[in-house]
């Protein structure tokens, strides 16, 4: 050991003239526990996000599961074909980008808004009532959220029947399609408005106090303080956040809608993960399915770069 | 208590021991488990020698063996166990079986999927129970091919004789449950008599039909005008409820059947398939919903229901008319509404029919197998005649009693010849119902591969409405549309399949559009028609009476 480090010592060069993997063995060698710690993180992404990916080949296979999978025979791309050809296949599509882009437009400020609310408040056990309470609603089942939109929305459901006082139809909300995007945007930030703000409460505590000392100096009020100290400060996560969530743009879960929907509203609510589910899943038909998935991460991915590209140019922050 | 536990232990050890055999592994400490199962020729006709000569299998068998079985759990199970090994039903089954069962359950409400991805990951326990005629695409005959499983002809005359000889006594069963190519892919449920096929129908609120001095209806007009009275007379804001979402409150063509035709394919009066939606005075039939629809008579959120929609309309007094299954519809409700009001009842209504003193074409009857399920064991199993046996006791004198009534003694006696339900059973304590109870102790309640029982159905039906209902639910001649467990091949199937996902998509949005009064009548063959053909209708029947005429020819 002594020797061999003797010798490293005449010839150790600086951390610049390595190359990459002699930075990363340098790296290894001086923060072990780190990597160790690390460690769990790549096995997890090299099994579960990696390694099943081969799995995408059933999209150009008319695959038949029981038989090895080399055995399936190739098709090439007609499961793609199939799909652009299918007679739902613009109303699956306007549909997933309706629903995810009001998901994003009224749903991802949401949290933000509420965060810079709760920063402001002064007494510290009213704000940690209202996280507690904003909170719940995240850690209740999908199921029992459906079955509470349901039952209030009824015809004779408790708010048709509040939002009657102001002269609001008394139908049952989930039977016109005009109310499908509003009632799945509305629960849907209800839902996760509390837990999306947590990330933002961990960054304005980040900001520097002495910002707001200055600026109230300055005679900055409450709003510019807001505007042009908290807000920059938060920039970077919220740039992070959106390119994320810009990301995930073709991929609504199909849980929620399909505990919500019926056949009255299919046309604005049948999305392509629900087609996807009754027709490969309950139909069997995973080649099919599995091509219609890749083709959503391949739209992902393109809105994924994209928007990183965007969010360069405009705000100097993104994700790599 | 302890003796439950013991033979848990027993069995996980057990299943330690023969997954390691799986693996390829000849594990000398399960040698016993291994001369049942072992695909040598000469070892397993060697332990089969005795069962040959006798022509049935002596319980219990020998070696006590494993298995592990795939199987949905029943609803009625899962009230009160996580898992049906832990039910005295299978302790039972096991204990006189000799063969330990090792079930695995699809999380509730996924069998379909789970059955699927169970499928598509290669690692198939012994018995798989699924509807494999319709749940597996292609059916049993593509089953084969892709080496899921097995037919099982070959070992089924010396390995399971008593289903054997159950189909040569019911030649008529015997060809529902094979393939047309004659291959049987495994153990059916079977539901053994007549009174056993009814499990849909309609009925109404006694007290109100007195209220309004109606006699029971029997005709559409009959139902019309009963309808409205529930509304302006005794205050129903959704005279006719549903617990089935979207088209379902037509299901088993309920109100539709007048109009000759169900809401799915059936056979017509030619023995041909035909889409009920496509056939004439469907139009007329959808035109006199959207007028009910309008006038109120029908639940306004019928395309949204679930079980507990349909409960609160009509415990509440908001709905007082249904079609439901007779024991947890009719025999559940009738009880608790009872509860609210001891005056109140229902009674069941004959299936609607268009002019008096007609014989209902449609309404629901089964017959003794209904594409229900089928337990096959797989083309992987390694204890397969183990498996068989364990399947075949279902079929015996002992195991019919066992399947159906449980434990004599404990759970049923035997009063002149009647085995008759014990007080355990069919009045239990707070909080648990009969079939909750037969659950426990009995299978009849639930598909799985047996021959089911009448005598279980009478007395499942205690209350006197209920068996009325059963009586008058029969007098249909719904029999002869209804469709028989008919296969596409493996090629068709997934066509069909996909066609028939739109085509039924495609009805529910469009018909229940018509019946609100969203969709305009006029637009039936102008819209809906046209959109039919184009999804495949006519390549869907082509498929389908291809398929019917194979089975025909079986």
């Amino acid at each position: 050991m002594k020797d061999s480090a003797a010798v490293s010592n005449k010839k150790r060069k600086t951390y610049q003239q390595l190359s990459y993997w002699g930075k990363v063995g340098r790296d290894i060698a001086t923060n072990p526990v780190l990597y160790l710690m690390f460690l769990p993180v790549v096995l997890y992404y090299i099994l579960f996000c990696y390694k099943p990916m081969y799995g995408a080949l059933i999209s150009f296979m008319d695959y038949v599961p029981g038989i090895p999978f080399w055995e399936n025979e190739w098709i090439g791309f007609d499961n793609f074909v199939r799909f652009f050809n299918d007679r739902n296949f613009f109303r699956l599509f306007k549909n997933t980008l309706v629903i995810s882009f009001s998901s994003i437009i009224f749903g991802f400020p949401a949290p933000i808004i509420l965060a810079l609310l709760l920063n402001e408040l002064k007494s510290r056990t009213y704000s940690r009532v209202v996280q507690t309470i904003s909170y719940m609603p995240h850690f209740i089942s999908i199921v029992v959220i459906c079955g509470l939109i349901r039952d209030f929305t009824m015809n004779t459901g408790v708010i048709t029947q509040f939002l009657g006082i102001f002269g609001f139809p008394q139908v049952t909300m989930l039977g016109e399609p005009s109310y499908f995007v509003p009632l799945y945007v509305i629960s849907g930030i209800w839902q996760e408005i509390g837990y999306g703000s947590i990330i933002y409460l961990a960054a304005l505590t980040n900001v520097d106090q002495e910002l707001y000392e200055a600026a109230r100096i300055d005679g900055a009020n409450k709003w510019k303080q807001t505007i042009h100290i908290t807000f920059p400060s938060i920039t970077p996560t919220i740039m992070t956040m959106l390119i994320m969530r810009l990301g995930n743009i073709m991929s609504i879960g199909y849980e929620k809608i399909m505990l919500l929907y019926n056949s009255q509203i299919y046309e604005t609510s049948d999305v392509i993960s629900t087609y996807v589910y009754r027709v490969g899943l309950l139909d069997m038909d995973f080649g099919y399915s599995t091509a219609i998935g890749l083709f959503n991460s391949v739209i992902n991915l393109l809105i994924l770069l994209l928007a990183n590209k965007l969010s360069y140019k405009l705000t100097d922050t993104g994700l790599w | 208590m302890s003796a439950k536990r013991l033979s848990a232990l027993l069995l996980t050890a057990l299943m330690a021991a023969s997954a390691a055999v799986s693996c390829g592994e000849d594990s000398p400490s399960e040698p016993v488990s291994n001369a049942v199962s072992s695909s040598d020729e000469a070892a397993s006709g060697a332990s089969s020698a005795e069962t040959a000569a006798s022509g049935e299998i002596t319980y219990p068998v020998e070696g006590n063996p494993t298995v592990t079985y795939w199987c949905r759990l029943t609803s009625n199970a899962s009230a009160s166990v996580a898992s049906m090994n832990d039910l005295p039903f299978t302790a039972e089954l096991e204990e006189r079986t000799g063969i330990d069962v090792e079930f695995i359950h699809p999380a509730q409400g996924t069998d379909k999927e789970s059955f699927n991805l169970l499928v598509a990951s290669g690692d198939l326990p012994d018995i798989v129970y699924y509807s494999w005629f319709n749940g597996y695409p292609g059916g049993p005959e593509a089953a084969f091919k892709n080496r899921v499983i097995e037919p099982i002809n070959e070992h089924m005359a010396e390995w399971a004789p008593a289903y054997t000889a159950y189909l040569a006594e019911n030649p008529e069963v015997a060809k529902m449950v094979q393939t047309d190519e004659g291959n049987y892919p495994g153990f059916p449920f079977i539901r053994g008599e007549e009174i056993l096929w009814i499990s849909w129908g309609p009925f109404v609120r006694a007290d109100w039909l007195e209220q309004i001095g109606m006699e029971k209806p029997t005709t559409i007009d009959g139902w019309y005008e009963m309808l409205t009275a529930f509304k302006n007379e005794c205050g129903a804001t959704a005279p006719l409820t549903t617990w089935d979402k979207d088209f379902g409150i037509f299901n088993s063509g309920f109100l539709v059947g007048a109009w000759g035709m169900a809401t799915d394919m059936y056979l017509n009066d030619d023995g041909e398939v035909v889409y009920g939606p496509a056939q004439p005075g469907f139009k007329d039939f959808l035109a006199e919903m959207q007028k009910w629809y309008a006038e109120g008579l029908i639940d306004p959120n019928f395309y949204a229901n679930d079980r507990s929609a349909a409960e609160t309309n009509l415990m509440n007094g908001f709905s007082g008319a249904i079609a439901a299954s007779p024991g947890q519809g009719l025999g559940v409700f009738e009880k608790s509404l009872k509860e609210i009001d001891p005056s109140a009842g229902y009674t069941p209504l004959q299936w609607p029919t268009l002019n008096e003193g007609e014989r209902p074409q449609f309404g629901q009857k089964d017959t003794y197998f209904n594409n229900f399920g089928l337990a096959a064991v797989t083309a992987s199993s390694e204890n397969k005649e183990a498996a068989y046996a364990l399947l075949d006791y279902a079929y015996t004198e002992e195991g019919h009693m066992l399947y159906n009534f449980g434990t004599e003694g404990v759970s049923y006696t035997m009063e002149d010849g009647e085995p008759l339900y014990t007080e355990m059973i069919t009045n239990p304590g707070e909080g648990m119902s009969m079939s909750q109870m037969l659950a426990q102790y009995t299978m009849p309640q639930d598909d799985f591969p047996f021959v089911q029982d009448g005598r279980y159905f009478m007395q499942y039906m205690q209350l006197d409405v209920q068996k009325e209902a059963i009586q008058l639910w029969q007098e249909t001649d719904a029999e002869k549309h209804w469709l028989p467990p008919i296969t596409p091949t493996e090629e068709e199937s997934k066509e069909y399949g996909t066609i028939k996902t739109n085509l039924d998509a495609w009805r529910n949005e469009w018909c229940v559009g018509a019946v609100t009064g969203k969709n305009s009548i006029d637009e039936y063959e102008t819209v809906f028609l046209p959109e039919l053909e184009s999804i495949g209708l006519e390549r869907a029947l082509e498929i389908q009476n291809a398929a019917l005429e194979r089975y025909n020819n079986r």
